[in-house]
C-alpha cells in the first residue's frame, strides 16, 4: 500500500458526519470519541499482520499499531481567591471567557500576594501563565511605578506572551492605561530600547539579554531595578545543566543589583512537569519557594498510541518503511478528517520532509477531487495543503510569528515542528500530536503529547518510531514508558568555573564585598582571591573592584552552543534573506551543493562563504535531498594527571573535539534510495575542552574474549552508563557530557568522556577524581536492572545522536550494547 | 571563558579540596546568617569594611603632578591644576576672542560675571598656579535677559552664541572625561577648563582608584554648580550621559545639569564634507593648525588606568593626563574659531 492513499470517503461515511456536525460545530468530520480516533488509526494499518518479536521473545502477529493507552478524562477543580481581584482584571478574565480560576491558579495568586516566591508546575496548557500575570497586573494597577521583569528561554516565547499581555490590556481600559510593556531582546530596535528603559513597567526579555545587555548597564535601568516587584522565570525546566547553572548565577546577579537600588523582588516561576520542581526553583533563585503542583485544569480523554512502521517491502528486507512517510500518512489523514494536528520532529530536515510529502498528498487529493481537500475550492477558501505549515528554528522571525498567529487563529489545521513549539507558545487548541521518533526524554514526550488536548474533547498522541534501538525498545516495551517518571532537572550554581565567570561579571557590575557570599555561597571568597591574583580584580578597603579592560559578560556564553548565525541568501531573488542557521547546525545543512529545504521547497547551495557566514542558494526543483556525513574526533592535547587504578589507566587532560561534514549523500525523496555520494573538504569545527579517560589493560580485554564476550561492546555499555551516572555526581545534565570510544590517542581502546563546554566545567575532572565510586555505582545499576540483555535504563540509555540535523530515517543509531559484556568488564575492573 | 591559567588554578583548588565539597555548597543564598546582602559586613579577620573617610596612602601621582587632595562628603579625590600660561600659550588673544562672543549685534557687551559665584581655588590647597589671588572685579550691572529667541540667537549667528550672550564667557565650564570604556565602567579623569580674568585654569579631577570615583563625581557636581553653562566635544552623546549613569550607579544625583553647547554638533554643521571626519584631532590639525605629537591612543587608556590602580607606576599614566588636557585646551581654543565665519579649513 502506498502512503497516503487511505480511503478518506469511506472513513467519513462510517462515522456519519451529520451526527457530529451539531456537537462539534465547524469540525464536521473530526472524531469525537477515543473509539473513533482508534478506528481512524486502525484504518491506516496494513491489512496483513506480520510476525514480530514480542517482549517475551516469542514471535506473534502484529500490525503497526503496537500499543494503545487510554488516558482518562479529568474534571476541572476550581479555587477561590482569598481576596477578589480588582475590577479591571475581572474584565480581562471575562473577555478571555474565564469565569473561575482553577485551583492551581488561585493558589499561585494567593501565595504571590502573600509575598512568597512561587513555582507553578502543572501540565501543558493548564493556564500556568495566568498564575503569574494576575498578581503582577494587580500590583501594576494598584501601585503606579512598580515594575516587573519577565524572563523567557526564547525570544519567540516572549513575543507570544507579549501578544497575550496586549490582549489583556485591550479588554480593560484601566489596565491599558496602567500597563506599558514590550520585549527587550536582540531584535528590539534602538529607539524602542530607550523607551522601554525609560517607561515600561513590564519588560519581557531572556536570560542572555539580562546577562549581557541589562545587568552590565544597570545604572541605565535604575528606574526598573529600584521599583522591581516581581521577576517571572517562565519554563524554568529549560534551565538545567550548564545553561541552568549559568542562569542561576545571572539571577543572583539580578538580585544583587536590585538590592543595590533598594528592591527585593519576588520570583514567580513556572515549569513543565519534572520530578523536582521545588528543588530546581530553589537552586535557581537561591531562596525558598512555594510549589503549586495541584493541576486543576480539566482534560479530555486521550488516546496514546505507539506506531511502529513495517518493513519496507520484499525488495528491502532489512529496512523499515520511512518514518517520515508513515508520519506524513497519519498526519494527512488527520487533517483530511479536520483534526487540528501538530507533528513534532527531532530534526529540521524531518520537519521539512514531512511537510513536503504531506503537501504533495493534499494537493494530489485536490486534483483527484476526493476527500475534503480541494486544491482551490470554488468559494476561494484555502485548500488543505495551504492549511499546513512547517515550523522550525532558522525561519525569519516574522515568518515564525505569522505561522504562530495562523495556528492560533485556527487558519492552519496542521503544523510540523521541531521542538521549537514544545515550549508554551500559545497555539490555541489542537486535537492530535504526532511524535516522529521519541523525544530524548520522558518529560519532553509528555510535553509534546500534551500540546494536543482540549479541556473537554478527546485528543490523541501517536509516537511513530524510528528504526533505532531506543525507539524500538520502547515499541517492544510500551509499559516501560508509562512507568517512568519524568527526569529531574539538576543544576549546580556553585560549579567553580561557572561561578568564577559570574563573579567576574558581578564585580564588573558592582564591587564585590564579603557580604556577597550570601548570594554566591562560600566558594565566592576563594574564587575572588584567584581572580584578584590573576589581575582581573583589585581589593580596596575590603571591596573587590573589576580592574581590567575586558568586558566579562561578553566572554561568558550562557548556552553551550555559540550564538553565531549564518545567513542564507536567495540568489534568484536579488540575494534576499531566506533564512538563518546557527553555527553548530550550519555544517550539516548548508555545505556546498547541499539541498537546503525551506518550507518544503528545494534550494541548491551554490556557495558557502565561511568568512562572511553566508550561504548563497537558488531554487531548483530536484527529486532528492542531501544528508551530511559527519566525522567527529577527539584529540588529547595534554595529559594533566594519570593514575594506575587496578587493571586500567585513568587520566584527565585537555582535549580537542572536532567535527566536520566530510561528505554528503543524495537521497531520493520518499524512497530513501541513495543516488550519490560526494566528498567535501570543509574546515573542522573545534571544541577545546577537558576529557577524562579509562583505558583497560590488554589483559582485561583478553579475558573477556576468552569468555566469548566482545570487549568493545562492554566498553560501549560502560561509556553509556558513565554518561548516565556521572551527571548525578558532577551535578550536570546528560547532554552536557560527550563520550566516545577511541583507540588512536592512547594506542589501546579507551573511553573518553568530555565536557561539552569550551574550557570544560569540571565534570570530566570530577569523573577522574571519583572513578572508583563511579564504577561501583555503575555496577550496582547494572545488577539492579531487571532486563536481561540490556535496555535504555542501563547500558543503552544515552541517546548519542549522530548529528543535530540528520534525517534519522537514514541512521539506525547505535545498537544497545550487550549487558553481559558490560557487566563482565565492570566486575573485572572492580575485582568484584 | 576563563583564562587557561585561571582554569588550571581552579582545577587545582578543586582537587586539593580548597573549594570545599562538590555539589551545591549549602549555598542557596539564604544560608548566610548575617543577612543584609549589600550592607556592610561586620569587620572580621580580613578587615572587610568600607568607609569613606579613609586614610589614603600616596599612589604616586601626587608626587609627580602639582595639585592636592580634595575632601568631599564622599571621600577624597585628587585634583591637578595648571594654567594656560604654563603650557607656554598666550591667554590674552584667546580671552579677547571669547569675550567678543558675548557682544550683541548692537555692540552691547555682556560679561555676565557674578563675583559671588566665580572661580575659587581648591580650598586648603596651596596651588602656586591658581589665579585666585587676583583682585576681584566689582559686580557689574545685572545681566539682561534676551528679549526673544531671535535676539538670543543673534540673528544669523549660530543659536549657541546665545549662551555666551546670556551668561558671558567667564561662566563657561569646558569638560572632557576619560573612562574605562564606553558604558557601565568607571570614569577616572575629568579635565576641566575654567576661564579666569587673565588666564585659563586647567583642572583635572583624578580618581586614584575605583573607590575615589564617588568623590570625583561629588566634586565635579560642586564645580558644575558654580558655572552657568557647559562646553564639550561630543558631550551630549557621551560625557554627560556617561556621568549621569555613573552617578546613578553610586546612587548620587546627576553631577551636571547645565545648558550645554556641544562643539561636535557645531563642527559637523560647519565642516561636514569639508573634513574627512569631525574628530577633535582632525579639527585641531585642519582648523587650529596644530598637530599633536606622541598622543596616547584612546583604546589604550582604560588599560593604563587599570594598571595604575593595580601597580602604581604613575609616570605611565602621565600621557593620559596630557591627552585629556590637550583635549580640553583644544575645545577652549576651538570655541571662538567655530563661531567665526571667516575661518576656513586648511
Amino acid at each position: 500500500m502506498t502512503a497516503g492513499s487511505a480511503p478518506i470517503g469511506a472513513n467519513t461515511m462510517t462515522h456519519g458526519p451529520g451526527l457530529f456536525e451539531a456537537a462539534r460545530g465547524a469540525r464536521p468530520h473530526a472524531p469525537a470519541t477515543l473509539d473513533e480516533y482508534e478506528a481512524l488509526l486502525t484504518s491506516l494499518t496494513s491489512r496483513d499482520r506480520r510476525f514480530i518479536d514480542g517482549p517475551d521473545g516469542h514471535r506473534r502477529r502484529q500490525n503497526e499499531l503496537v500499543h494503545l493507552e487510554r488516558i482518562p478524562a479529568r474534571p476541572a477543580v476550581y479555587g477561590d481567591l482569598a481576596e477578589p481581584l480588582p475590577q479591571a482584571l475581572h474584565a480581562v478574565l471575562h473577555a478571555q471567557g474565564i469565569e473561575r480560576l482553577y485551583v492551581h491558579q488561585a493558589e499561585a495568586v494567593d501565595l504571590a500576594r502573600s509575598g512568597a516566591n512561587v513555582a507553578v508546575a502543572t501540565g501543558t496548557a493548564s493556564g500556568k501563565s495566568l498564575g503569574y500575570h494576575l498578581p503582577i497586573l494587580e500590583r501594576l494597577l494598584l501601585e503606579p511605578g512598580a515594575t516587573a521583569l519577565y524572563l523567557f528561554p526564547t525570544k519567540a516565547l516572549a513575543q507570544d506572551q507579549l501578544r497575550g499581555l496586549v490582549r489583556f490590556a485591550e479588554s480593560s481600559p484601566a489596565l491599558g492605561r496602567a500597563l506599558t510593556t514590550g520585549t527587550y531582546d536582540g531584535d528590539t530596535p534602538g529607539e524602542a530600547r530607550r523607551k522601554l528603559r525609560e517607561r515600561a513597567n513590564a519588560i519581557l526579555t531572556n536570560p542572555d539579554m539580562l546577562h549581557q545587555g541589562i545587568l552590565p548597564y544597570h545604572s541605565r535601568w535604575s528606574r526598573v531595578f529600584s521599583n522591581l516587584k516581581y521577576v517571572v522565570v517562565d519554563e524554568m525546566h529549560t534551565y538545567r545543566g550548564i545553561f541552568g547553572s549559568h542562569v542561576a548565577n545571572v539571577l543572583r546577579r539580578l538580585k544583587r543589583v536590585a538590592r543595590h537600588y533598594g528592591a527585593e523582588p519576588r520570583f514567580l516561576l513556572s515549569s513543565a512537569t519534572i520530578r523536582n520542581p521545588g528543588e530546581l526553583a530553589e537552586s535557581l533563585i537561591g531562596e525558598p519557594v512555594s510549589v503549586v503542583d495541584r493541576d486543576g485544569a480539566p482534560r479530555g480523554p486521550k488516546l496514546f498510541a505507539f506506531w511502529n512502521p513495517r518493513h519496507a517491502g520484499p525488495e528491502k528486507p532489512d529496512m523499515r518503511a520511512s518514518t517520515s512517510v508513515e508520519a506524513e500518512r497519519i498526519l494527512v489523514n488527520l487533517i483530511r478528517r479536520n483534526v487540528a494536528s501538530i507533528a513534532f520532529t527531532r530534526s529540521r530536515v524531518a520537519a521539512e520532509l514531512i511537510y513536503r510529502y504531506a503537501r504533495e498528498q493534499l494537493e494530489d487529493g485536490g486534483r483527484r477531487g476526493t476527500g475534503a481537500g480541494g486544491n482551490r475550492r470554488p468559494d476561494g477558501s484555502a485548500s488543505l495543503a495551504d492549511r499546513l505549515s512547517p515550523y522550525r528554528g532558522g525561519y525569519l522571525p516574522e515568518e515564525r510569528r505569522a505561522i504562530e498567529r495562523r495556528l492560533f487563529d485556527g487558519d492552519l489545521l496542521g503544523v510540523i515542528s521541531t521542538n521549537a513549539l514544545e515550549l508554551g507558545i500559545d497555539v490555541g487548541s489542537l486535537d492530535a500530536a504526532v511524535l516522529v521518533g521519541f523525544p530524548n526524554t520522558i518529560a519532553s514526550t509528555w510535553q509534546q503529547a500534551g500540546r494536543a488536548g482540549r479541556s473537554h474533547a478527546p485528543s490523541m498522541a501517536v509516537v511513530v518510531a524510528y528504526d533505532d534501538p531506543i525507539d524500538q525498545y520502547l515499541m517492544r516495551h510500551p509499559e516501560y514508558f508509562f512507568a517512568q517518571t519524568p527526569e529531574s532537572a539538576v543544576i549546580d550554581p556553585s560549579n567553580p568555573y561557572v561561578l568564577a565567570s559570574h563573579l567576574a561579571c558581578a564585580a564588573h557590575e558592582l564591587p564585590l564585598s564579603r557580604a556577597d557570599e550570601s548570594y554566591f555561597g562560600p566558594r565566592a571568597e576563594a574564587l575572588g582571591r584567584l581572580l584578584e591574583e590573576e589581575g582581573s580584580m583589585k581589593s580596596l578597603d575590603g571591596l573587590r573592584y573589576w580592574s581590567s579592560s575586558d568586558y566579562p559578560a561578553g566572554r561568558v556564553n550562557l548556552r553551550t552552543i555559540s550564538d553565531d548565525t549564518y545567513t542564507i541568501l536567495d540568489q534568484k531573488r536579488g540575494n534576499a534573506v531566506l533564512a538563518t542557521v546557527d553555527a553548530i547546525s550550519a555544517p550539516e545543512l548548508i555545505y556546498p551543493e547541499a539541498i537546503y529545504l525551506h518550507e518544503g521547497d528545494t534550494y541548491f547551495v551554490r556557495e558557502l562563504d565561511l568568512q562572511q557566514k553566508i550561504a548563497y542558494v537558488e531554487r531548483q526543483d530536484v527529486d532528492y535531498y542531501t544528508q551530511p556525513v559527519l566525522d567527529t574526533r577527539l584529540r588529547l592535547v595534554e595529559t594533566r594527571e594519570t593514575k594506575k587504578w587496578g587493571e586500567c589507566e585513568v587520566g584527565f587532560g585537555g582535549a580537542n573535539v572536532s567535527w566536520a561534514t566530510v561528505a554528503f549523500k543524495k537521497i531520493r525523496f520518499r524512497s530513501l534510495d541513495a543516488i550519490g555520494y560526494h566528498p567535501l573538504d570543509l574546515p573542522r569545527l573545534n571544541l577545546d575542552t577537558v576529557a577524562m579517560w579509562i583505558r583497560p589493560d590488554e589483559a582485561v580485554r583478553a579475558a573477556m574474549r576468552v569468555k566469548g564476550l566482545n570487549p568493545s561492546e562492554g566498553m560501549s555499555g560502560l561509556r553509556n552508563l558513565l554518561i548516565t551516572l556521572l551527571p548525578l555526581h558532577a551535578m550536570c545534565d546528560r547532554p552536557d557530557l560527550g563520550g566516545i570510544l577511541d583507540s588512536a590517542n592512547l594506542g589501546d581502546q579507551a573511553i573518553f568522556l568530555y565536557d561539552r563546554y569550551p574550557g570544560g566545567l569540571g565534570y570530566a575532572e570530577r569523573g577522574y577524581s571519583i572513578v572508583e565510586e563511579l564504577l561501583r555505582a555503575t555496577l550496582r545499576l547494572i545488577e539492579d536492572c531487571p532486563c536481561e540483555i540490556g535496555c535504555p535504563s542501563c547500558v543503552g540509555l544515552p541517546v548519542l545522536r549522530p548529528a543535530q540535523q540528520q534525517d534519522y530515517d537514514l541512521h539506525g543509531g547505535w545498537p544497545i550494547p550487550n549487558k553481559a559484556a558490560t557487566e563482565a568488564l565492570l566486575r573485572r575492573l572492580l575485582g568484584a | 571563558m576563563l583564562s587557561k591559567a585561571l582554569r588550571d588554578r581552579i582545577g587545582g583548588l578543586m582537587r586539593g579540596g580548597g573549594l570545599g565539597s562538590y555539589g551545591p555548597a549549602n549555598g542557596n543564598g539564604q544560608s548566610n546568617g548575617n543577612g543584609a546582602p549589600n550592607g556592610h559586613a561586620a569587620p572580621n579577620g580580613n578587615g572587610f569594611t568600607h568607609t569613606h573617610g579613609r586614610h589614603f596612602i600616596s599612589t604616586g601621582i601626587e608626587e609627580i603632578l602639582p595639585g592636592g587632595i580634595i575632601q568631599t562628603s564622599q571621600g577624597t579625590v585628587f585634583a591637578h591644576e595648571r594654567l594656560y600660561t604654563d603650557l607656554g600659550e598666550r591667554p590674552v588673544p584667546l580671552l579677547r576672542r571669547m569675550a567678543e562672543l558675548c557682544t550683541y549685534p548692537d555692540g552691547r557687551f555682556s560679561d555676565g560675571l557674578d563675583p559671588e559665584r566665580r572661580y575659587v581655588a581648591i580650598p586648603g590647597v596651596d596651588c602656586p598656579y591658581s589665579d585666585a589671588a587676583e583682585p576681584r572685579r566689582p559686580r557689574q550691572q545685572r545681566r539682561r535677559r534676551p528679549r526673544d529667541l531671535a535676539e538670543a540667537a543673534g540673528l544669523g549667528d549660530p543659536p549657541e552664541r546665545g549662551l555666551f550672550r546670556r551668561f558671558g564667557h567667564r561662566r563657561v565650564l569646558y569638560m572632557d572625561i576619560e573612562t574605562c570604556g564606553l558604558s557601565g565602567v568607571p570614569v577616572f579623569l575629568v579635565g576641566l577648563c575654567m576661564v579666569g580674568d587673565r588666564n585659563l585654569v586647567l583642572r583635572q579631577l583624578f580618581a586614584r582608584d575605583y573607590a575615589e570615583e564617588r568623590a570625583l563625581l561629588v566634586e565635579l557636581s560642586r564645580i558644575a554648580g558654580e558655572h552657568d553653562f557647559l562646553i564639550t566635544f561630543n558631550g551630549k552623546s557621551f560625557d554627560v550621559p556617561f556621568l549621569r549613569d555613573r552617578a546613578t550607579h553610586h546612587r548620587l544625583d546627576a553631577p551636571i545639569d547645565l545648558p550645554h553647547l556641544d562643539l561636535l554638533w557645531m563642527a559637523r554643521r560647519r565642516w561636514k564634507g569639508h573634513l574627512p571626519d569631525c574628530r577633535l584631532k582632525t579639527i585641531e590639525w585642519r582648523v587650529l593648525r596644530r598637530r599633536r605629537a606622541g598622543d596616547v591612543g584612546g583604546a589604550e587608556i582604560p588599560g593604563l588606568y587599570h594598571d595604575y590602580v593595580k601597580r602604581g607606576e604613575a609616570h605611565r599614566l602621565l600621557p593620559v593626563f596630557h591627552h585629556n588636557l590637550l583635549d580640553v585646551v583644544a575645545m577652549a581654543e576651538l570655541t571662538p574659531v567655530i563661531f567665526d565665519p571667516e575661518v576656513d579649513v586648511y
